[in-house]
């Protein structure tokens, strides 16, 4: 082509100013070459063409970009470990890079370009560390898909990558490697047709009437004592718990009511009412209190510590009077009757769950009875917690107190890796059976389920599914709901023998939420200390939730005591 | 007696530069690149003290294998600048413009 000595073209052909600035922008990157030479005569089919060149450079890239040239090598570290060592191959690294810098090309901004008319080799030197960092990225995230598409293994957790230390090689092939968690593999148990065991039980009178009585206390008429303390008791005590000469806690001002054991986080003081019974206010005794042997930090496992209990007050609660007032009063009842209807239907509600519990604990049992495989103790650490909101979830969808929650947390967090250990294989062999059996949480169970607990916690579902999000145990609720459903699945192939309710095998505790230590067992503290006094529940909530169809309150007296394993609790006969 | 040729070109005062202090930098402008692509012609700052035949000089000795057919230079003036209130100015420069021999080598700057 030919050019006047101003650089301007002095052909036949019009070439604009601007046209020529393209054309020299086209020689020095390499696409030009790619564009037919006569279309570039006129102005108008210029842009048309580039703009084809690049769809059909787009298109051509996506058709190869379908799979990574990778390559794999999986060792096991443990049952449930993979260390993965992945190499990419230096054609996708090139194929990647190339992509970026085309992507790069149009928006780079060089001093003395005008945006996207630098040349490629200059946009590449300029932008060189950027780009290789991002094709980094985009490269580990799709070898990473790729990985564990072609794996038939599922991660449970996400793999512990340090992307910083993978190096980009200047050529050849980039590998990088990294340790992910995965299900375990076991033998699926056989789960149809197991036997089970069904619990069942028939309130008496007598029963709904104690019940009655220990949930009307609260109104009762609190009085303080000056002589000694009886089992039932409320005292207002304080307690110092010392490691030799050092203060491990303190404990101010706490409601307690007097009952065999009085647990705490980390563990308890048993025999805290054989030491109380007899004394009274102004008494200061000294006991030891253990720490749980099962703790998850294991210096404090099993730790004694000295405990000064001083008692402050003595409160003693004597029954109220059912006169038609006070029962229209405590939740609109129409008469004694109505009153321990709804009584017993809470008593049938709590026996349900003892049922599912009961139910679940006999076939986690049997199916976890062969399920030896081992599972590493990270995993179980960081699924604890996981466990634990679970379990608190389940409580609280069955309209259990607070104060019994608690001291379900308490024990749990007690033997926190023991019950994770259980739990966790429970949670792998039933979304097993839910999977085989394509069991999923619909958004509306969901919704139903948020619903349930909105209704036992007295507030809007709204809040309960934002105060969900917040926490992340959405993931929870549906892994509740899939496993319940699971649990349906094989509660319908179970053969059931019916068995009476376990009588009374109540632990005589009552539940703080500190901890002994001064640590609190796991990351999450447990709620607020808020001690259940006759205090603690004002009318209007009292009044409220008598009205609920499932009366769900803080009543010292609503004690569901439990017995020593996990989940496994009978209502106080 | 008077000499001739560059290497008897000795003036009395004349300014030694080493080729980088004349040379200061290259000029990587989308004007330059259309330049270097079709007529062989490459940009630099120079040191304003430098004559074009110091620069022919040191582009040689910068860039082997290159043979510089002719360079053109320009005084380029500062801009004002204001501060404040008062005026400044950015410094004067030179700008050199240098015609390599086609047959030879090329200058790279990236």
């Amino acid at each position: 082509m030919l050019y006047g000595e101003n650089g301007f073209p002095r052909s036949a052909e019009t070439f604009t100013k601007k046209q020529v600035w393209k054309m020299s922008d086209q020689d020095t990157n390499q696409e030009a070459n790619e564009v037919p030479e006569e279309v570039l005569d006129t102005v108008a089919n210029d842009e048309a063409v580039e703009d084809q060149v690049e769809e059909t450079g787009v298109d051509a890239e996506q058709e190869e970009d379908e799979r990574l040239d990778v390559q794999v090598e999986v060792n096991e570290v443990g049952a449930c470990e993979r260390h993965v060592i992945v190499t990419v191959s230096a054609a996708d690294i090139e194929k990647y890079k190339d992509e970026a810098y085309s992507d790069l090309m149009p928006k780079a901004q060089i001093p003395g370009f005008r945006i996207g008319r630098a040349p490629r080799k200059l946009v590449e030197s300029r932008f060189k560390s950027d780009v290789v960092d991002q094709v980094k990225g985009s490269l580990i995230m799709d070898a990473m898909t790729q990985v564990t598409d072609e794996q038939d293994f599922s991660a449970i957790s996400e793999p512990d990558f340090n992307f910083e230390a993978v190096q980009m090689p200047e050529d050849g092939d980039l590998t990088f490697e990294f340790n992910v968690e995965v299900r375990p593999e076991f033998d699926m148990p056989e789960w149809k047709g197991l036997d089970l065991e069904k619990v069942v039980h028939e309130y008496s009178d007598e029963e709904v009437d104690n019940r009655a009585t220990e949930l009307l206390q609260r109104y009762g008429d609190v009085e303080e004592v000056e002589g000694a303390i009886e089992a039932g008791d409320t005292v207002n005590v304080s307690i110092e718990f010392k490691d030799g000469d050092d203060v491990a806690s303190t404990f101010s001002e706490q409601n307690v009511i007097v009952r065999g054991n009085l647990s705490f986080a980390d563990g308890s003081i048993e025999g805290f009412g054989d030491l109380v019974i007899g004394a009274s206010a102004g008494d200061s005794k000294d006991t030891t209190a253990k720490l749980s042997e099962s703790l998850d930090d294991e210096e404090l496992a099993g730790k004694e510590y000295t405990a000064a209990v001083t008692i402050n007050s003595v409160k003693r609660t004597s029954a109220p009077e059912l006169t038609p007032e006070f029962l229209q009063e405590v939740g609109g009842f129409e008469s004694e009757e109505d009153l321990k209807n709804a009584v017993r239907e809470e008593l049938e509600r709590q026996l349900n769950y003892h049922q599912q519990q009961r139910t679940r604990g006999q076939i986690t049992e049997l199916l976890t009875a062969e399920a030896n495989w081992e599972l590493p103790p990270q995993l179980l650490r960081r699924q604890s917690q996981r466990e634990l909101q679970r379990s608190i979830l389940e409580l609280q969808a069955s309209g259990f107190p607070d104060e019994e929650i608690r001291r379900h947390i308490n024990r749990l967090q007690q033997n926190l890796l023991g019950s994770t250990e259980k739990a966790l294989k429970e949670h792998f062999i039933l979304e097993r059976i839910a999977e085989q059996n394509d069991l999923e949480a619909t958004p509306e169970d969901i919704e139903r389920e948020i619903l349930i607990i909105a209704m036992q916690q007295q507030t809007s579902p709204r809040r309960i599914r934002a105060q969900l999000e917040k926490r992340g145990d959405m993931d929870a609720l549906r892994n509740q709901i899939i496993e319940r459903q699971a649990i349906e699945l094989i509660t319908e192939e179970a053969n059931f023998t019916e068995t009476d309710l376990p009588a009374d095998e109540n632990e005589d505790t009552f539940a703080l939420s500190g901890a002994i230590s001064g640590v609190q067992p796991g990351s999450r503290p447990a709620d607020e200390d808020k001690p259940e006094t006759e205090e603690v529940a004002t009318e209007a909530e009292a009044v409220a939730e008598a009205n609920e169809e499932a009366p769900a309150d803080d009543s010292p007296a609503e004690e569901v005591a439990e017995d020593a394993d996990t989940e496994e609790e009978a209502p106080e006969a | 007696m008077a000499q001739s040729g560059i290497q008897n070109r000795q003036p009395k005062s004349r300014l030694v530069l080493e080729p980088h202090q004349v040379i200061l930098r290259p000029l990587v402008t989308e004007k330059g690149i259309h330049r270097s692509t079709r007529h062989h012609q490459y940009a630099f700052e120079v040191n304003p003290l430098a004559d074009k035949i110091m620069i022919r000089e040191a582009i040689e000795a910068l860039y082997p294998n290159v043979v510089v057919t002719k360079v053109a230079t320009q005084n380029r003036k500062g801009k004002a600048r204001r501060y404040r209130y008062r005026m400044g100015k950015t410094k004067n420069w030179k700008k050199a413009i240098v015609t390599l021999d086609p047959n030879h080598g090329e200058i790279e700057f990236f």
